[in-house]
């Protein structure tokens, strides 16, 4: 739709929308539930990027969260009692969102954690809830977790690229890799993984580089990139240097001749890099919106039915936390309660079926479908789906 | 019997407060409950750093960008002394403190070097800061290996150390009140009253003889501290530090909450960090929009309250208790100056001196004496380079050629605050006092100038000194009988009059004085001319004026020095120079 | 090579288009801008409007310089005004508008990222040798570009209304007592600053990633470019952003953007070490000297 007419509509929909989230924040966090003739409800805290860098997916992750919960309790709730989630802010530093997880459990009471951040304030709060409840992490990620009590269901670097490397090498006849990310740890374990299967598919990598997250300018890399040879990219860049890096990348000319695989590159990046810049632009990852499998399809129905046509677009992320509560129903039912030591002893194991296929837990992380869809055209379109993907960990 | 009264009132005074902080601190144990005295914890932290902001910006006039750089280094430093190390509470305590110093130590060098070639407020120091805490923040960032990259440095449990215990809380409600009350004290002392009035006008504190950008780098090593120390407890509270704790956002947030809190006061650096943290916590998860309301009540705050929160509510207490007047103290004679005599000097040479701004030559090739003990007048017309002269005797403007020669020593190729060791002191055209202090600490500058040493600075000796000199004057110049006036609400008049009584303070051998009387009726005029020929009497020191008055050059001067384009036109008595024709053809002089 | 020097010179562009109104404002009002990079934002935004309904993308940047205009109008009158003698506090004024409108910014278009396609497609081939080529749009917003600095620069030194400007900056009380409305020419000046931000942020948008939140990368670079050249004269401004976008492209080149990052803020501490009055101080300190040397050798 128009920005020109969102505009207009824009202030009495803030209206709405500050309403609608006021009495979501009012519900959440007074006794007041949904009448039920069972116990009082149970709380679970959802961890959701309303600010900072990634604010982004702030909306579509609480979406996704709310159409979950209410799902669930429609179902009978989770080992019986009905659900109410709690949202606390997990863009801001870890030091202030340790702040909240520590009034979420302490004096909010919370049975359970529902995380979609990125991996500092992961640690920062696995540090600080120390299994005194389950916590669920559910985006994509760097791979590498396995302290007590965290349970991921994130992609790992494996998992994104095991199957998909050797089948896109093959079916584009991909040879000379060129692997560029932003400069931490997730780019970092997932290059080293890739060149793994990269040796693998009988490719070799003709280039690395990693970039700080101030650059804004790639024409350096760009032009490294042409020195090089290569005929594929792997980029690991992150937000606003992933859309810069891949509109000036097609912008050069180099689009139509080089393959570019991105294991972070969902939605709302590629609206960012726009159609014209999307040329055999590809991503490997857990979940589209455009899926057209039944599970999916059903999904998204559910999801437009419920928050509008124009709610905020749907992405890999924002669903994780969607899937992340399913989860916990499943353990939930499994265990008979949210209490720690039960959920823990049933948790590897537990499975069920998302709106990306079926998804089971073992190591503390998930064997689940990846996707890899061809961006070409603006648009997501899935090629191929790798089913029951092992997450490569070895969390005891 | 009235200076054991006052100082008996004193400590009573000290003694209640601190009761006062020991119930409040009890009271908040037992009613918060465990998480709000963990999430105190937290605020309290972020307010030592600001305490850190409010010495530098609030006393000091430095704009420190880079708080966050410290701090993190400060959390950093301790983590990783930490991982090497035993880690029971008293190594822990060594490494804290240890880290702590060596941290202001490092900030103190940086300072020091940066701010010896700044005079004046330092946008580029600040900028500097600026840099350095992207820097940090990058390698903090970058070094991955060392600390820990994105994810961040795990700190390793010390036994004993329980963040959510109570005696957590206490220790970090006693680090607080600790600082608060250094900073309090300090910026009561000597030196804290010498970096205010280095704010107001550096050159000026320069004059009277203090390397100030030492003293200021004292300010920004102890800010550094202060947030070294914030950083250290941080990392105790969470377990683990990241690249945002040293950042440029978390810089802003630092001196945001202490402008909000008020930077002039410490009071406001604590109320600041609490009642941002305390507004961000009751907001954030229930307004998503919670950010755009903190920043418009910011600009408020800005806006109408430019002390902050806490200068407003000063302010206000200030207005109902009126002027509570200084407790009578007991004035004592400052010990004896330890300035060494033979470094006094009493005449000036200039030799072939030259000076350029830009494309202007504006002193040429110009060479004069000074002669000792008396009083010359150095006339001229607008241009001549009077102005610049004393300029280039006082090293702002350095000559392009030539020497100045004080006594024996080259007076231009010296830094500033030697020149107070030769003796010289110098009166400015516009007045130049310290605008923001109170007559009294104005003339406590001057009196210091001369008696201050090194373990004065922290004591509170140095503000019952009282030389006669002042009540002399007091009885000439009105203002001065009411000494705790702001500087801010003379008269121009009164200031030229004020830096007048204050540069005779320092006992000076040579004089320099650019238009004493300038903007003053001729009565004040009348007032000046005479303290000025007492006072040479009195000390038989080198009096050298600029004048445009030529009845009062008439009056005053032994010796008439004639400048013209930079160059010397003629010298010799009044009534020679009065003679003479060429003098006469290029400058028509006025009479008051 | 060739491909080496038009990469430096397109950082350079990028840094004096985006770094002008920044000097602007700093260098004639002394009000140090933190909201400055908003500006930038507004104008790709202002694209991205124009874009949906078709228009042209002239009348974007046209739009975009109008709108961030207006919005430097409303700064400028209800807040900036209050504070020209107190810089400490324009900065943090400055800083809490820039929050604001970021917020403003995030409400009405929401957080995702936006895409703005340029106004020429395709590539021009730079040499015979290779078919490498350079963005079409690019090498346009270079020729604007200098175009525009030619003009303007032509317009102030010749025009009237430089001269005013030129002479509230130097002593406000004698222009006001000579009658020019000082208030009105420091608005405008406020607004010209303003304005050239929306321009550039439309100028570039093709080659940007737009959300709420890219202004503050700007007033970052911004910043040390303005005071690594020197504050205070358009020869001072050019200079810096010459030099920065000459630093951070070569060590770009050499040793990775990581690095040219680097290189600059370390060059920005240097500079501000050593030389105060940034490198157009130390230019000018020489060309006086030799000046006055020609000058005594005629004696």
């Amino acid at each position: 739709m128009s920005d020109f007419i969102k505009i207009s509509k824009g202030f009495s929909k803030l209206g709405r929308r500050y309403l609608f989230v006021g009495m979501t924040a009012i519900a959440g966090t007074t006794m007041i539930g949904t009448p039920l003739l069972a116990a009082d409800p149970v709380k679970v805290a959802v961890l959701v990027p309303d600010s900072g860098a990634a604010g982004l997916f702030g909306p579509s992750t609480r979406n996704a969260a709310t159409l979950a919960a209410e799902q669930i309790n429609a179902r009978g709730g989770i080992a019986g009692s009905q659900i109410e989630l709690v949202f606390a802010d997990a863009g801001l530093s870890p030091a202030d969102v340790v702040g909240s997880v520590v009034r979420l459990v302490r004096q909010d009471k919370v049975s359970a954690i529902v995380g979609m951040h990125d991996s500092a304030v992961r640690v920062a709060v696995a540090n600080a809830v120390r299994q005194q409840v389950p916590y669920i992490y559910t985006p994509v990620y760097e791979g590498g977790e396995c302290a007590a009590g965290v349970y991921v269901l994130g992609e790992t670097p494996q998992q994104q690229l095991a199957t998909v490397i050797p089948w896109l090498s093959n079916k584009k006849d991909l040879k000379k890799w060129y692997l560029i990310g932003n400069d931490y740890n997730w780019p970092r374990n997932t290059n080293d993984q890739a060149k793994g299967y990269i040796a693998k598919a009988g490719g070799t990598v003709v280039g690395e580089e990693y970039l700080s997250f101030d650059v804004s300018n790639f024409d350096a890399s760009i032009r490294n990139i042409q020195a090089s040879g290569a005929d594929t990219v792997l980029i690991t860049l992150v937000g606003g240097a992933s859309v810069g890096f891949n509109v000036a990348f097609a912008q050069f000319g180099l689009a139509d001749d080089v393959v570019r695989l991105g294991t972070l590159i969902e939605e709302n990046t590629l609206a960012g890099i726009g159609a014209a810049n999307a040329m055999n632009l590809y991503s490997s990852s857990g979940y589209f919106a455009s899926n057209d499998s039944a599970a999916n399809k059903r999904f998204t129905a559910d999801y437009v039915a419920r928050f509008g046509a124009d709610a905020a677009q749907l992405n890999s992320l924002g669903e994780s936390a969607y899937e992340g509560l399913l989860f916990l129903e499943a353990a939930g039912n499994r265990a008979g309660s949210l209490d720690f030591a039960a959920f823990d002893k049933v948790a590897n194991g537990t499975s069920f079926n998302g709106p990306s296929g079926a998804v089971k837990m073992a190591n503390r992380h998930v064997n689940q479908s990846i996707y890899l869809a061809n961006g070409t055209g603006g648009t997501f379109s899935v090629e191929m789906e790798f089913k029951n993907v092992a997450s490569g960990e070895t969390c005891m | 019997m009235m200076m054991i009264r006052g100082n008996s009132n004193k400590t009573l005074k000290m003694a209640a407060k601190s009761l006062v902080c020991v119930l409040v601190v009890l009271a908040l144990v037992y009613v918060l409950p465990t998480f709000q005295k963990y999430q105190l914890s937290q605020l309290l932290i972020y307010a030592i750093a600001c305490l850190g902001i409010h010495l530098c910006w609030g006393r000091a006039g430095i704009l420190p960008l880079g708080q966050a750089a410290f701090f993190g280094a400060g959390a950093y430093s301790f983590g990783l002394l930490l991982k090497g190390n035993a880690s029971d509470i008293f190594t822990a305590s060594l490494l804290f403190l240890f880290s702590v110093i060596a941290i202001a130590l490092v900030a103190f060098l940086i300072a020091a070097m940066i701010l010896r070639r700044q005079v004046g407020p330092s946008p580029q120091f600040a900028i500097i800061t600026l840099a350095l805490t992207i820097l940090f923040g990058q390698i903090a960032l970058s070094w991955s290996s060392v600390t820990g990259g994105f994810n961040g440095l795990l700190i390793p449990v010390i036994s004993g150390v329980d963040p959510f215990s109570d005696a957590f809380f206490v220790v970090i409600c006693g680090v607080t009140l600790v600082c608060y009350t250094i900073a309090r004290w300090v910026g009561g002392t000597p030196l804290g009253r010498l970096w205010m009035a280095a704010a107001d006008d550096e050159l000026r504190v320069q004059l009277f003889g203090f390397a100030t950008h030492l003293l200021k780098a004292i300010c920004f090593a102890i800010g550094a501290g202060f947030a070294a120390i914030a950083g250290g407890l941080f990392a105790l509270h969470q377990g683990l530090v990241t690249p945002q704790n040293s950042g440029f956002v978390f810089s802003a947030e630092l001196l945001i909450w202490t402008a909000l809190g008020g930077r002039k006061h410490p009071s406001g650096a604590i109320i600041g960090a609490i009642l941002a943290g305390v507004l961000s916590l009751a907001l954030r998860d229930k307004i998503i929009w919670w950010e755009l309301i903190v920043a418009s009540l910011f600009i408020l705050v800005v806006l109408k309250f430019p002390g902050g929160i806490a200068g407003g509510f000063l302010t206000l207490i200030s207005r109902y208790k009126g002027n509570s007047g200084n407790q009578e103290v007991q004035p004592i004679r400052p010990p004896a100056d330890e300035v060494d005599k033979a470094t006094l000097a009493r005449e000036i040479t200039v030799q072939k001196v030259t000076v350029d701004a830009g494309p202007v030559r504006i002193i040429d090739n110009l060479s004069l004496d000074i002669k000792p003990g008396v009083t010359q007048c150095i006339i001229g017309p607008n241009g001549a380079g009077k102005t610049s002269l004393f300029n280039a005797m006082t090293g702002m403007m350095p000559p392009r050629s030539g020497d100045i020669i004080a006594g024996t020593k080259s007076l231009n190729t010296v830094p500033a605050w030697h020149l107070q060791r030769f003796g010289v002191q110098r009166k400015f055209q516009t007045p130049r006092i310290f605008v923001s202090l109170t007559i009294r600490e104005n003339l406590w500058i001057a009196m210091w100038s001369k008696h201050l040493q090194r373990r004065d600075y922290l004591s509170h000796a140095p503000l019952k000194w009282h030389l006669d000199i002042i009540d002399d004057a007091a009885q000439i110049f009105d203002f001065l009988r009411y000494p705790d006036m702001q500087a801010e609400e003379l008269s121009a008049g009164e200031r030229q009059q004020l830096e007048l009584v204050m540069i005779h303070l320092c006992a000076p051998t040579i004089l320099l004085l650019d238009e004493p009387c300038a903007g003053l009726s001729p009565r004040e005029t009348a007032m000046v001319a005479d303290f000025i020929l007492t006072q040479q009497k009195q000390s038989g020191a080198t009096c050298v004026i600029i004048e445009h008055d030529m009845a009062l050059v008439s009056k005053l001067a032994a010796r008439v020095i004639v400048l013209h384009r930079g160059k010397l036109l003629a010298e010799g008595t009044w009534q020679a120079i009065q003679k003479n024709a060429e003098v006469r053809a290029v400058y028509a002089g006025g009479i008051k | 090579m060739f491909e080496a020097t038009i990469d430096v010179f397109w950082l350079i562009t990028v840094t004096m288009l985006t770094a002008f109104g920044l000097a602007v404002i700093f260098g004639m009002l002394k009000v140090m801008n933190m909201a400055h990079g908003e500006f930038i934002t507004i104008g790709a935004y202002s694209v991205v409007l124009i874009d949906q309904t078709g228009l042209p993308w002239a009348v974007g940047v046209a739009v975009a310089g109008i709108v961030a205009a207006l919005v430097g109008l409303c700064i400028e009158r209800g807040i900036v005004r209050h504070f020209y003698d107190r810089p400490f506090d324009t900065l943090l004024a400055t800083w809490g508008i820039s929050l604001v409108l970021r917020e403003l910014l995030e409400i009405i278009f929401g957080r995702g990222y936006r895409n703005v396609s340029p106004p020429i497609d395709g590539m021009m081939p730079l040499s015979f040798a290779s078919d490498a080529g350079y963005p079409a749009w690019r090498l346009m917003v270079m020729a604007i570009m200098i175009l525009a600095a030619i003009i303007g620069w032509l317009w102030y030194r010749r025009s009237r209304v430089g001269l005013l400007v030129a002479a509230t900056v130097e002593n406000p009380v004698l222009a006001r007592s000579l009658g020019m409305s000082t208030g009105k020419i420091k608005t405008g000046v406020f607004m010209v600053g303003a304005a050239s931000g929306g321009i550039a942020g439309a100028l570039l948008s093709p080659g940007l990633r737009i959300d709420p939140l890219i202004g503050l990368d700007y007033l970052i670079s911004s910043f040390l470019a303005l005071v690594i050249g020197g504050v205070g004269s358009i020869l001072g401004f050019v200079f810096g952003a010459g030099f920065v976008g000459l630093t951070n492209g070569a060590v770009a080149q050499l040793a990775g953007p990581t690095n040219g990052y680097v290189a600059l803020l370390v060059l920005a501490i240097i500079v501000m070490w050593r030389f105060p009055s940034g490198l157009i101080g130390l230019l000018q300190s020489r060309r006086s000297q030799f000046q006055l040397a020609k000058i005594n050798d005629d004696d």
